[in-house]
């Protein structure tokens, strides 16, 4: 009987089971630290989902909707899951990871689903220019991205984001948009011509929830409490419901190697500290692209430093001069709702792009403390009902690397102590902080539309993430389509030259990141590995 | 043919549901809840229908023919326009492309060309943009006058019964299409499968100065049109003020814009040309169809 094991419990992870599933004696083992929410809290959301939004319970809607944390100055705060950090909590992961400057140390995730309890759900594919520097080309791709969203949910509409993002499969459409949002689309296709000769396009949210379930409730972004948000663990569950995999948690892998042709992982029983040591024809290793690289540097013994390419991400806040109504008065789907693509090219690779997001009370936290007192209660009231807040992108040539420093353990069982640092870009200065060239040059195309979108760019207000805070990094072990001889690159079925039975399926093996959404690819493409890999085995 | 109609109770959506079904077509009324009419002839059957609810593509795949005429007019905004007229009209011109409905036929606009500045207009390319990418029709209805006189025709037609008319851009024309004509030229286009990937205008060629309109308006009821010139600032502005105060008025501010800033000419008219569809010159005298203009080719 085939066998195969999978680390870790990701989108990654999801999409590969979702494959080797195909063939029905494939015998599947996942294992993961498996950090799960709460007990009470998953109690108090069984309650909630079992209603309908007006007969919530407010102490109940409080406990789950806590906004997300401020841990650095200057920096998105990270976000809650219904109250909670598991998804960030330091099951033992984290130990030995080490953080200089800016650079976000959580970036190892121990939660069942890893981070995909916590993301922004947005899904679309690559552009096919992206693909240009792959060892496999757009058509590859397609048919993994349409098994992928005909796996999750999908919600979408056909309109300009297609001529380089297809819409692939048949989405939901989108429930209800904010006056804000239905006013930028407007002001968009009234003064379409202009705004594209900036470079600019725009279009609506693509996401990974079901639509057509939601009764707006404003909590998107904290946890949807009839969990309409895709996360890898709803795959999870139905994976194990259907005992289709064994899976394993409360184990975080510590070493993975060949013996001939079997691949060999040795895990850690967290609680324990046991080591356990499964085998299998063929391992798929999807701890997130970090996690993976760790893992992957003790495994080879290397202390070579490797470079992560990261899409960095910057919070845009835009002010328009026509108000829309008090969106506090309104319960609206807080997910992003529309997208902006600044392009510099005419075929879609050299690309920025915003995500737009509605109210939301993280938005009012955010405001200066004297916004916040009553006594300036009309000046906050236009502000709020002018203001969106855009989450934005710059592809990984445009943006500072993530150096991985690893310090290789005395001890065989153990992971590399490592070390992130951000380097490179640090040339262009806005209102004084120093981003990469690329970004002033959004900023001045956005401002050359600002008159026809009434969008305009609050750039003192800008932030600026540091790096490994956008978690769109990957390319430690990038796919190239020449042999390596070294531990540098994999072919494409991620694969390093040393093993041949280790297929590397996160963002670890991501030739470059471009600032177009991360995760559908992820699962596309480790959907498209553990595809192959099964062939290849047949 | 089953031919859906939305907007089915609208002053083009009446006209079109009668000659659809006197051509012998099995017409389905789609009208908001609770808005069917006791005036019942010709239609086969009432569907409740809400433009920001689109019918899902099963709800219409029982169609041969769609015409999407529904718009609410009451909106001002252009975030609330796009948010109802435009997003409801795409949904549903995608459900029913996906329905595979054999011709789907969306009712725009003579104010819909590029470049321009009438929200109404620009919502109507946006919808048209949609329509050619669905193989869908567009069909640029002119001023739309008859027997009927209903929509803008007949707002103007009001105008001329004040002691003094407000003229406002007396300089202007506008592109015309008599009732009869539109309707028959949409049954032409409903009924034929040549694509038609262009938006074509349903209107007579010939621009007519608008104080000559007026002045046919008005004597087509035995009155003399006594006329003052008024900048369209002006007016514009009175009714954004009422607008804003949410007076209701029988113009909208935006339809000034329409007024003053005609389209340039009526695109399309060689295409219809080769289905037999002309369009009548504009005039009142005796207000009836001029046999032999309207030619319609089997």
């Amino acid at each position: 009987m085939p066998s195969s094991i999978i680390i870790g419990s990701g989108p990654a992870a999801a999409a590969a089971v979702l494959a080797l599933s195909e063939r029905p004696d494939e015998k599947i083992t996942v294992f993961d630290p498996g950090t799960v929410l709460e007990a009470e809290t998953q109690e108090v959301i069984s309650r909630l989902s079992k209603l309908r939004v007006d007969n919530w319970d407010e102490e109940d809607v409080r406990r789950v909707s806590l906004q997300p944390k401020r841990i650095q100055p200057d920096s998105l705060p990270e976000k809650r899951s219904y109250g909670s950090d598991f998804p960030f909590a330091n099951k033992g992961q984290l130990d030995g990871v080490h953080a200089e400057g800016r650079v976000n140390p959580a970036v190892i995730s121990s939660a069942y689903g890893g981070f995909s309890n916590v993301w922004g759900a947005q899904i679309m594919p690559f552009s096919a220019a992206t693909f240009k520097g792959w060892p496999f080309a757009f058509s590859d791709m397609e048919e993994h991205y349409r098994t992928i969203l005909r796996h999750i949910p999908f919600a979408g509409e056909s309109d300009d984001l297609e001529e380089w993002f297809p819409l692939i499969g048949s989405p939901d459409p989108l429930p209800p948009l904010a006056p804000r949002t239905q006013m930028v689309l407007a002001n968009y296709d009234r003064h379409r011509d202009r705004v594209r000769s900036t470079g600019i396009t725009i279009g609506r949210a693509r996401l990974a929830f079901s639509a057509p379930e939601c009764q707006p409730c404003g909590l998107c972004m904290t946890g949807c409490p009839r969990s309409l948000i895709f996360s890898a663990s709803h795959s999870f569950d139905r994976f194990r419901r259907s005992g289709r995999i064994d899976y394993h948690s409360g184990l975080l892998a510590v070493r993975v190697d060949q013996e001939g042709d079997t691949a060999v992982v040795q895990a850690r029983e967290l609680s324990s500290g046991r080591i356990q040591r499964f085998t299998a024809d063929r391992v798929f290793v999807g701890c997130g692209a970090i996690g993976t690289t760790r893992l992957i540097l003790g495994s080879l013994g290397s202390d070579q430093p490797v470079h992560l390419s990261e899409s960095a991400q910057f919070v845009l806040p835009m002010i328009s001069m026509k108000p829309t109504p008090d969106p506090r008065a309104r319960r609206e789907f807080t997910l992003n709702q529309f997208t902006m693509v600044i392009g510099r090219d005419d075929e879609g690779f050299d690309v920025s792009q915003i995500h737009f997001y509605p109210f939301n009370q993280a938005y009012y936290d955010a405001l200066p403390g004297f916004l916040q007192h009553r006594a300036a209660a009309f000046a906050t009231d236009r502000l709020l009902s002018r203001l969106t807040v855009g989450l934005g992108y710059l592809p990984s040539w445009a943006s500072p690397k993530v150096r991985v420093s690893a310090q290789m353990s005395a001890a065989h069982d153990e992971l590399p102590q490592i070390t992130l640092t951000s380097e490179g870009y640090s040339e262009a200065k806005v209102r004084g902080k120093y981003v990469p060239p690329m970004l002033p040059d959004v900023i001045k195309r956005i401002r050359r539309a600002a008159p026809y979108l009434d969008l305009w760019p609050v750039t003192p207000q800008m932030l600026w993430s540091g790096g490994a805070k956008s978690y769109h990094f990957g390319g430690s072990f990038p796919h190239a389509s020449e042999p390596d001889s070294g531990s540098a690159t994999t072919d494409r079925l991620g694969r390093l030259s040393r093993w041949d039975r280790v297929h590397l399926i996160d963002g670890s093996v991501f030739p470059n990141v471009p600032a177009t959404t991360f995760t559908l690819t992820v699962m596309a493409n480790s959907h498209r590995i553990a595809r192959e890999a099964m062939h290849l085995a047949n | 043919m089953r031919v859906g109609i939305t907007g089915a109770n609208g002053y083009v959506g009446t006209i079109l549901r009668a000659i659809f079904a006197e051509e012998g077509h099995e017409v389905i009324a789609f009208v908001r809840p609770n808005r069917a009419t006791s005036e019942t002839a010709g239609v086969a059957e009432w569907r409740p229908y809400e433009i920001r609810r689109p019918p899902s593509g099963s709800a219409i795949s029982d169609l041969d023919v769609l015409i999407h005429g529904a718009w609410d007019l009451t909106l001002v905004s252009a975030g609330d326009v796009w948010g109802v007229n435009v997003s409801g009209s795409q949904h549903l011109l995608r459900n029913a492309a996906d329905a595979g409905v054999r011709r789907v036929i969306f009712i725009s606009s003579m104010s819909a060309y590029e470049g321009t500045r009438q929200l109404y207009g620009q919502a109507k390319l946006a919808c048209e943009r949609t329509a050619s990418s669905l193989g869908a029709v567009s069909t640029r209805l002119g001023l739309v006058y008859g027997p009927g006189w209903g929509g803008m025709a007949g707002a103007l037609r009001k105008l001329t019964n004040l002691p003094i008319t407000p003229l406002i851009g007396a300089r202007s024309h506008q592109f015309t299409v008599h009732e009869a004509d539109m309707a028959a030229a949409m049954v032409r286009i409903a009924e034929s499968d040549m694509p038609l990937p262009e938006p074509v205008g349903l209107a007579n060629p010939e621009p007519v100065p608008f104080r000559r309109l007026m002045k046919e308006i008005a004597a087509s009821q035995g009155r003399t049109l006594h006329t003052v010139a008024v900048p369209w600032q002006l007016v514009s502005g009175v009714l954004k003020a009422a607008e804003a105060l949410h007076v209701p008025l029988p113009f909208r501010s935006d339809s000034i814009l329409g007024l003053v800033h005609p389209a340039p000419e009526v695109p399309g008219a060689e295409r219809l040309k080769q289905l037999g569809i002309e369009f009548r010159s504009f005039s009142l005298d005796g207000d009836r169809p001029s046999s032999g203009i309207l030619r319609r080719h089997s």
